[in-house]
């Protein structure tokens, strides 16, 4: 476990979070997911963070009272001790009957290379057998972006 | 504005590390059908590519760079791109993102495979657009100059 109150550390220990993450992806094979993890949680969101403290106070300053500490304590193991709970009923890593790997993954594996002649079957399924999702995805988060401009927009400064 | 950090060494790095960094944005992006990767991580990469020299050299002239005004709009583009060519099929009477319906090429799998490069361009700008303005909005005003 972790302390640290210099959110300078903080943000360096997130990045190195991050790059652990996608190591552990691509041990598990989700090499896409490892690029993406590596490309936008290690770098991208570091230089974000990095600019954040521009704005802030670099430091902690409030201290909170023990039994604040305790009461935030208390949600914080529950849900931890909830999420292990439910890695129980998780079916085992690689067993062929998993849900995952019994409904229409099988569909997608075979056909993509027949349909749409794309061996990486995450970019099929990504940009063709689920493009729907990808579209709003993407609209989401450029929605998400023009909000945050909304809100740092500066009075001397326009942004858009 | 936040300040750049300027030295020697970075400054003297920094022309090889953009050309390799585009190079494979570009890269990732094309081969997205053979190997990990594609709109969203080649996005990333440009606009990264793009945010380096800022970091560095501070308001850079001379760089191809995408000015605070314009990076919601490259945004908002490519989502006008990735919806406006998803709505194309809609026109004769196929679901929406259908690509087999797209003249590109004779052949069926050709056609989806083109049609997936298509949006993956849109996702790319989308994506990359995105990435600037968050940094453009978290780096404070921006010099008149600039924008």
């Amino acid at each position: 476990m972790i302390f640290a109150r210099d959110l300078f550390a903080l943000v360096a220990l997130l990045s190195v979070f991050s790059g652990l993450l996608a190591a552990m992806f691509a041990v598990l094979g989700a090499v896409d997911v490892a690029f993406m993890e590596a490309v936008v949680g290690m770098s991208v969101s570091t230089v974000f963070f990095m600019g954040l403290m521009w704005w802030i106070e670099p430091r902690e300053q409030t201290v909170y009272s023990p039994a604040r500490r305790l009461a935030a304590l208390l949600p914080t193991f529950g849900l931890g001790g909830v999420l292990l709970y439910g890695v129980n009923a998780l079916p085992t890593f690689g067993e062929p009957t998993a849900p995952p790997l019994v409904n229409v993954s099988p569909f997608y594996i075979q056909g993509s290379m027949s349909d749409m002649a794309t061996p990486n079957v995450v970019t099929a399924v990504l940009a063709d057998y689920r493009s729907f999702d990808t579209l709003i995805e993407s609209a989401v988060v450029v929605t998400a972006v023009l909000a945050c401009l909304l809100v740092l927009k500066h009075r001397d400064d326009s942004i858009i | 504005m936040i300040r750049s950090f300027d030295s020697l060494m970075l400054r003297t790095l920094l022309p090889p590390m953009l050309a390799a960094m585009q190079l494979f944005g570009v890269y990732v992006l094309l081969h997205g059908h053979y190997s990990p990767g594609g709109g969203f991580v080649a996005g990333v990469l440009l606009a990264a590519s793009l945010i380096l020299p800022r970091l560095i050299r501070g308001n850079p002239t001379g760089w191809f760079t995408v000015s605070p005004s314009r990076s919601a709009i490259l945004a908002s583009l490519g989502i006008i791109l990735f919806a406006g060519i998803g709505a194309i099929p809609m026109l004769v009477g196929q679901p929406m993102l259908d690509y087999s319906v797209l003249p590109l090429s004779p052949d069926l799998p050709m056609r989806r495979s083109l049609g997936i490069l298509l949006i993956e361009v849109g996702v790319t700008m989308a994506v990359a657009g995105a990435m600037l303005s968050i940094f453009y909005a978290l780096s404070g005003p921006v010099g008149g100059e600039d924008t």
